[in-house]
């Protein structure tokens, strides 16, 4: 497959070295940035692209985003065109009709030079904590149309020359309810791109740049060459999946995969029109999770960049959930289409898989993705902020693969910031954060478990804090079984109005329990709603679905669970057919057989 | 080609064209390139038999199974809509 002339060590290492820049931008981000979403939920991306806007070294979060700010460089250059742009200019863009999927993802852009030559582009994004829409923190239930949505940038310079335009930041910044806290975080991602200049830079001065450009694009020609030739080892075939959302109005999302020698068609015909509510997901959003799903699923050892892209092809009709038209709104696309797209992107790969013997041990049950929330409102200290509850992403149970479980609370991209630091920054206290006793779906491999958490106020000044409920609504959005595993549990996002907790608290008991806890429930659709004193929220987020027949399940394995309180003694006799004796659990082999041999024949004598 | 198509089911070829069978039994189920799916035995059941926390899926949807109708070998378990359910609608509909 390497076919250049380049030394294949020298290959090797500078391959590597690029991608670590852009590890050394996301350390960057983390440790400069403005808010709780990216110093420690990493909610971000930081990449390198070519001088027309090709990948060239994607950073290891969010595939979508790689796409799309590869999207924003090449409008950038489209904007400005090369005589305009200088080698110190730093552009801001977040317009979701021309690349990013909704506007609280800022992306900012460097050109990289090198001896007046633009070798390389450096991009970033970071969710910002506002962007003066017309729900705080952006994502918005009410918003029918994009001028809802927020402030909409389609590139501009932020920094001219080297030299901070301050009117610039300031009007953007005065027009979110944070603007200390979105500079910071407009900061964090310049920062992150001199890193990126200063590194790249260097290298082109060790290497020269006759060397550095003949390795990105043997790096792109490569990851292309062995993609494809993976790829034609799969049969020719058509593999399908639908999911449901639940929004005022139940949208379906319906893709089939063609693989047609080596290239994969992703095709979304039969997806409903838009929604009114910004659910919408714009085309290169869709085709940023298809990518997404490639380069974790069939392309993750390859260095990751275009050649990723070439052989996909993505068709979306216009005026879909998944080809937003002007002016639908959008807000809400990432955790909800956005996930959606990814989540059938990946079921149809992984059906693809199956038909491999050499692949179908890198198979993963996919998941749909959960619920989550955003809280806003004046903090203990007096202050106004808008803020996620926790990244539960981060939390999700990831599916069970062919020979081994899920991991529990494995998560997504994202980390999860602890309790005692959201505790401390806001006006919360949380009632519990445990994994959700017998919420992963069942399997010979069961999914990872989930994670419950539940929350109340905690002096609040205001008696009461903003939420938004967000994600993807429905019954669909956990981890969905594959080949005989059962699907995860379902998300949930429940607020228990006038609960007894305060009174629990008081009286030294522990509010862990909810039907103690007790209050009257309702389920938060795509919502605006009050945390009001003596309130609390309950969130259950998506557990991974399992692989295989539940029956086939290691006995040993599952006595292990229940030990560990992942499932009940209930659930491993209906579910997985063992029968446990005693307080350690000992497993009764013969009656666990027989309990298997019945429970199959009971199946198969209602069945037809 | 051979090939496998579920844990336990598998595409192959013979002399009299290309089937789909269970690996367990080495059942045929139909030709290649028809909806294997349709040749399973087919079992239905309460969301709740994949776990109790299913509860919120009862009479939306229901726990749909597939299994060879030789063996009973389980190739595919997916929740599936209610036939009974007023089902979804689009209100652009």
């Amino acid at each position: 497959m390497f076919s250049s002339s380049i030394d294949p060590v020298t290959f090797v290492v500078l391959s590597h070295r690029l991608h670590q820049i852009t590890r050394e931008m996301g350390i960057t981000l983390e440790r400069t940035g403005g808010t709780v979403t990216t110093t420690q939920q990493h909610d971000y991306n930081a990449s390198l692209y070519r001088p027309n806007g090709e990948i060239m070294a994607a950073g290891e979060t969010y595939g979508h985003h790689v796409v799309c700010a590869g999207l924003a460089v090449r409008c950038i250059l489209e904007r400005f065109g090369r005589d305009e742009i200088d080698a110190d200019d730093v552009f801001l863009l977040n317009d979701p009709y021309l690349a990013a999927i909704h506007q609280p993802d800022m992306y900012v852009i460097s050109p990289i030079h090198f001896k007046g030559a633009l070798v390389a582009w450096s991009a970033t994004f970071v969710h910002v904590n506002d962007v003066g829409a017309m729900t705080p923190g952006g994502d918005s239930p009410e918003a029918t149309e994009i001028f809802h949505e927020g402030i909409r940038i389609p590139g501009i310079k932020l920094i001219e020359r080297g030299k901070l335009r301050r009117d610039v930041f300031d009007t953007i910044t005065r027009m979110t309810r944070q603007p200390e806290a979105v500079g910071l975080d407009l900061k964090c991602e310049i920062a992150a791109n001199n890193v990126a200049k200063s590194r790249v830079q260097a290298m082109y001065e060790q290497y020269g740049p006759e060397l550095l450009d003949a390795v990105s694009e043997e790096m792109i020609r490569y990851s292309e060459a062995v993609l494809r030739k993976r790829i034609q080892e799969f049969p020719d075939g058509e593999w399908r999946e639908t999911l449901t959302i639940e929004s005022e109005e139940v949208c379906r999302l319906a893709l089939t995969l063609r693989k047609e020698s080596d290239a994969l068609i992703f095709d979304f015909t039969g997806t409903d029109r838009q929604a009114r509510r910004g659910i919408n997901l714009p085309v290169h959003g869709t085709t940023g999770f298809c990518f997404g799903a490639v380069l974790y699923g069939l392309a993750y050892d390859l260095p990751k960049n275009h050649g990723v892209l070439r052989p996909l092809k993505v068709i979306a009709p216009e005026g879909t959930i998944v080809n937003v038209r002007y002016p639908g709104p959008v807000s809400m696309s990432t955790t909800s289409s956005g996930f959606g797209v990814g989540f059938l992107a990946s079921s149809v790969l992984m059906q693809m898989l199956g038909t491999s013997e050499k692949w179908k041990n890198e198979i993963v049950a996919p998941n749909a993705s959960h619920r989550n929330c955003r809280h806003s409102g004046v903090n203990q200290y007096g202050r106004y902020s808008a803020f996620i509850n926790m990244a539960h992403g981060a939390l999700d149970g990831s599916g069970a693969r062919s020979d081994k479980d899920g991991v529990d609370s494995g998560g997504s991209y994202m980390s999860v910031p602890n309790v005692e630091w959201m505790e401390l920054q806001y006006p919360l206290l949380y009632l519990f954060r445990r994994h959700a006793q017998d919420s992963a779906g069942g399997g010979k491999f069961r999914g990872g478990v989930g994670v419950e958490s539940a929350h109340m106020l905690h002096d609040a000044p205001e008696g009461k804090i903003r939420g938004v409920a967000y994600g993807v609504a429905g019954l669909e959005n956990s981890g969905h079984g594959i080949f005989g595993g059962y699907p995860g549990a379902p998300s949930a996002m429940v607020l228990l109005e006038e609960t007894h907790a305060e009174q629990l608290i008081s009286a030294q008991r522990a509010p862990v329990d909810l039907a103690a806890i007790g209050g009257r429930p309702r389920t938060l659709p795509y919502c605006n709603f009050e945390l009001k004193k003596g309130d609390v929220l309950y969130m259950q987020v998506a557990s991974g679905g399992g692989y295989g027949d539940p029956l086939e399940r290691d006995i040993e394995l599952v006595r292990r669970d229940v030990l560990n309180g992942i499932v009940s003694r209930k659930t491993a006799h209906d579910i997985y057919g063992v029968v446990l004796m005693g307080e350690r659990a000992q497993v009764d082999l013969a009656a666990t057989q027989e309990l298997r041999r019945s429970l199959r024949e009971e199946e198969l004598k209602g069945s037809q | 080609m051979n090939y496998p198509l579920r844990e336990h089911l598998q595409a192959y070829t013979d002399s009299t064209g290309s089937w789909i069978r269970c690996t367990k039994c080495l059942h045929v189920l139909c030709p290649l390139g028809e909806d294997w799916k349709r040749s399973c035995k087919k079992g239905l059941f309460p969301p709740t038999k994949a776990g109790p926390l299913m509860s919120v899926l009862l009479g939306r949807y229901l726990l749909q199974k597939l299994y060879c109708p030789s063996c009973g070998t389980l190739f595919d378990s997916a929740m599936v809509e209610h036939p009974d359910h007023p089902g979804r609608k689009h209100p652009n509909e």
